[in-house]
């Protein structure tokens, strides 16, 4: 199987995450010693969703600082579906994946920062389980990829630019076309060098 | 009556007037008294007419001392006169009929004064007359005309039936007299009734008279009817009969004048229908020609184009497979050759970019030929036009100002969108050309409909629902020459080097191949517009998908929405979502309270409301108690009803604003930035 960087990004987030469970599962309330050294941003609520627990990188991605015992789902303050409808803290996958009692992958949103900025991310809501079985907690990563994002649009314009250039008949314009695509890609390619 | 006194001579009348008297005082003084003829009575006691005189009878010395009468007994000739009488009468009253219908060709008319005159010959108290008729389509009817009585004494009764009494005059079979017609042994077999209906008139006297034509065709009939008996006589029924036969004479004549001017009129409208067939039949005749003349020409252009795009396409196909074997040995060759051999590399590089540009021509050749493989998807030509504008402005440069005009509720179309971008490039690049000196470049969409005159006036359009894409420029145009060859492949005006022919091309066979038509106008100084016309997509739910990449309209911060929904949850949801687009928002939970703020607030711009309310007050009562307080208030509803079951079921008017639940964001945005950027007074209620 091919290797992207996207792909070796979402298996770092795996494994973080597979970390950050074992730490609940081993570790002790309300400190969960060494979540706060994970890089990607984390955060646990109790079964009811109400934030009991979220690392510094949270703050940094939800550009706010969520109160404990109020915040509940999620510690972004507002989230939209990736064709930009609002969706409510209640409707989002870590609010799913708490009533359903299920992990949640493959799911992408945007969140908003009070600042007005927004960004991509790619949730991991996952519940944990007591012996018998009720979700007793649950943990979730969010992984930013609004560069990715950003990158995969400037490349698409790149290529419609390369097409489009092949398409028309005429030599001036499909030269400005060219130049077009290239300077989508340059940007794309500083985005990502950026991060 | 020797012995008896003079005064039984006279009518008891007489005797009460003193005409006794009178003749005796005259006598006396005049020497004459009478004269005048009247009734007296016989002997026998029977009354006769007569005229008498009286004289005095004096002595030798002038002393009256008698008188006498003499009377003389005209009873036979006064008879005689009265018959004459009224046969003169009845002869005046037939010839003044006879002139009057001769002179009639109205039939209404023609059959009141039949009618009249039948009452006035034999004095009966009513009159009617039964007539027939044949409408345009053939079909006969009867209408019948009155006198003595208003219409209104017989409009209650059904027309008479062909009940025993009536048969023999509807059937023309002869008068009917009868001096008393409840009598007659005819009468009364008419069930469910027996004889009159009640409420009729009352009829004993009975006369009936058919009228028929000189051919034997009954026409009508006539009935007359008095209250008493034995009042028809049978010179009432000559009279009548002789009447009849008048009417008759008199209605085949007005008969024979109508049918004589439907035929005129007939033949004059023919002849006038003749006469313009005349007058335009060479100009009708040059029309036809011509049309098949376009029509010829359009088959054979397409034609043609179909025998070059043949040829170019069969070429294309194979070029295309040797181009895959030079590109495929190119691009081992450059993988393969040592990294030292710069010079080497360069020519396969070169080599390499030869070919990729001869892919792409090739790829050209084979769109005109209707064959590349498209892709086809439901696409949204408006948003793909705003698209492609952008790019349009970047890479045709600054002198072409670049303008769309999107029409709203355009339709769907499933076309390859790549192509289409490619098209609407192609068609940019040739307008830039014919603005050397800049200019501007217009792209308009709307919905189309090709009809049948239209499709069979041009080759390969099928009539139907298209959508149209114009792209108009204020340029040099083109002669009617060029024109015919512009989508030929390889056909350029342009100097060798700036381009190869083949834009134009693309956009035909990009068009034909997906099933639409593109057609072209241009006049030499006016400019160019081509117009593509793509069928409209009709999916199954033919929903149109919410564009991602399409951001939400928003709002100023001046525009005050007033939201008005009594779940919290949901206006809660509203009120975000609202703020976030932009708007100003104050919220309530009821109808009262939102009046309440309607009042107090200095700026409200829509009311948002819920269409079902707790409270008392719903929200289309709501709505209408705020535009009262604040005209001009633009306002919106939501349900989570589906819209049919709120307008039909009276909760809503027709053509309110509703959007309905769930919406999300940029439903919501649309809607309510729609509703408030309508005219004011759209939304009216």
């Amino acid at each position: 199987m091919k290797t992207t960087p996207m792909a070796l990004m979402f298996d770092a987030a795996e494994s973080m995450l597979a970390e950050a469970v074992h730490i609940l599962e081993t570790g002790h309330q309300p400190s969960y010693k060494g979540l706060g050294e994970l890089t990607a941003p984390i955060y646990v609520t109790d079964a009811e969703g109400m934030i009991t627990y979220y690392n510094p990188a949270c703050v940094t991605l939800a550009g706010r600082t969520p109160t404990l015992g109020e915040d509940r789902w999620c510690v972004t303050w507002k989230l939209y579906t990736n064709e930009g409808a609002f969706l409510p803290h209640d409707k989002c996958p870590m609010a799913d994946a708490i009533l359903t009692g299920t992990a949640i992958r493959g799911v992408a949103a945007v969140a908003e920062r009070p600042d007005g900025t927004r960004i991509n991310f790619v949730p991991f809501p996952t519940p944990l389980f007591d012996r018998r079985g009720n979700v007793t907690c649950a943990v979730n990563l969010l992984l930013d990829v609004t560069v990715h994002k950003r990158a995969a649009a400037l490349r698409d314009q790149a290529r419609r630019c390369r097409r489009l250039a092949a398409a028309i008949d005429d030599q001036q314009a499909a030269a400005s076309l060219s130049a077009l695509a290239d300077e989508y890609e340059e940007q794309a390619d500083a985005l990502m060098l950026r991060s | 009556m020797f012995g008896q006194k003079l005064d039984r001579l006279f009518t008891p009348e007489d005797q009460e007037r003193g005409l006794l008297a009178k003749e005796m005082h005259d006598a006396l003084i005049y020497g004459r008294g009478g004269g005048d003829e009247g009734w007296r009575i016989r002997k026998n006691g029977t009354r006769m007419w007569a005229a008498g005189e009286m004289s005095p009878i004096r002595d030798g010395e002038g002393a009256v001392i008698g008188f006498t009468k003499v009377v003389r007994d005209r009873t036979a000739q006064r008879t005689a006169e009265q018959n004459a009488a009224d046969e003169r009468q009845a002869l005046e009253i037939l010839n003044r009929a006879g002139s009057a219908l001769a002179a009639e060709n109205d039939l209404t008319r023609l059959v009141q004064i039949v009618t009249d005159e039948g009452v006035a010959l034999t004095g009966a108290e009513f009159g009617a007359f039964f007539y027939n008729l044949v409408d345009n389509s053939g079909e006969s009817y009867t209408l019948y005309t009155l006198s003595g009585a208003p219409l209104e004494a017989f409009s209650r009764f059904p027309m008479p039936r062909n009940t025993q009494v009536f048969a023999p005059t509807f059937n023309g079979d002869g008068i009917v007299r009868s001096n008393d017609i409840t009598k007659d042994p005819r009468y009364g077999h008419n069930a469910p009734r027996s004889g009159m209906p009640e409420g009729h008139l009352p009829v004993r006297s009975y006369l009936a008279v058919p009228v028929r034509s000189r051919t034997g065709e009954v026409l009508g009939g006539l009935f007359f009817g008095h209250a008493k008996t034995g009042v028809f006589t049978e010179r009432s029924e000559r009279g009548l009969a002789g009447l009849a036969a008048e009417a008759a004479v008199a209605i085949d004549n007005v008969r024979l004048a109508q049918s004589a001017l439907r035929e005129l009129s007939e033949r004059k409208r023919a002849e006038e229908e003749l006469r313009v067939l005349n007058a335009t039949l060479e100009q009708q005749v040059i029309e036809r020609t011509e049309q098949l003349h376009a029509k010829d020409e359009a088959l054979r252009q397409s034609q043609k184009m179909e025998a070059v795009g043949q040829l170019t396409g069969g070429i294309a196909h194979d070029f295309n497979n040797l181009l895959q074997v030079i590109v495929g040995n190119l691009e081992a060759l450059l993988r393969h050759l040592p990294a030292d051999s710069a010079r080497l590399q360069r020519a396969a590089t070169q080599a390499m970019n030869g070919a990729r540009r001869a892919a792409a021509l090739t790829q050209r050749l084979l769109a005109f030929s209707r064959r590349q493989p498209l892709d086809p998807k439901p696409v949204n030509v408006n948003s793909l036009v705003q698209n492609t504008a952008e790019l349009m402005h970047r890479s045709l440069g600054e002198p072409i100002a670049i303008e769309t005009v999107l029409g709203s509720g355009l339709w769907r179309v499933e076309v390859d969108g790549n192509e289409l971008e490619a098209a609407l490039l192609n068609l940019a690049v040739n307008a830039r050309d014919a603005m050397l000196d800049g200019g501007k470049l217009t792209i308009e969409t709307s919905n189309a409909h090709l009809d049948e005159v239209y499709a069979a006036n041009h080759a390969e359009v099928q009539a139907g629902q298209y959508v149209a894409i114009c792209i108009s420029d204020t340029g040099v145009g083109m002669p009617a020459t060029t024109l015919n060859q512009v989508f030929e492949p390889f056909f350029t005006t342009k100097p060798v080097g700036k381009g190869t022919g083949l834009g134009l091309s693309q956009v035909y066979g990009f068009v034909k191949q997906s099933g639409g038509h593109v057609k072209i106008y241009s006049e030499v100084g006016q400019g160019t517009t081509v117009k593509l016309y793509l069928p409209r997509f009709l999916s199954e739910t033919d929903s149109e998908p919410v564009d991602a990449n399409l951001l939400p309209p928003e709002g100023s911060t001046e525009e005050t929405i007033l939201v008005l929904e009594d779940d919290d949850d949901v206006r809660a949801y509203s009120v975000e979502s609202l703020r976030e687009l932009g708007y100003r928002v104050i919220e309530a939970h009821d109808g009262p309270s939102a009046l309440r703020l309607l009042e107090r607030q200095p700026r409200v711009d829509l009311l948002f409301s819920d269409v079902v309310l707790p409270g008392g007050l719903t929200g289309a009562q709501v709505s209408s108690q705020a535009l009262s307080i604040r005209p001009g208030l633009k306002v919106l509803f939501t349900t989570g009803y589906a819209r049919n079951a709120i307008v039909h079921q009276g909760r809503l008017d027709r053509g309110v604003n509703l959007l309905t639940k769930p919406f999300t964001l940029s439903e919501l945005a649309v809607k309510v930035r729609d509703v408030l950027d309508a005219p004011t007074g759209s939304d009216d209620h």
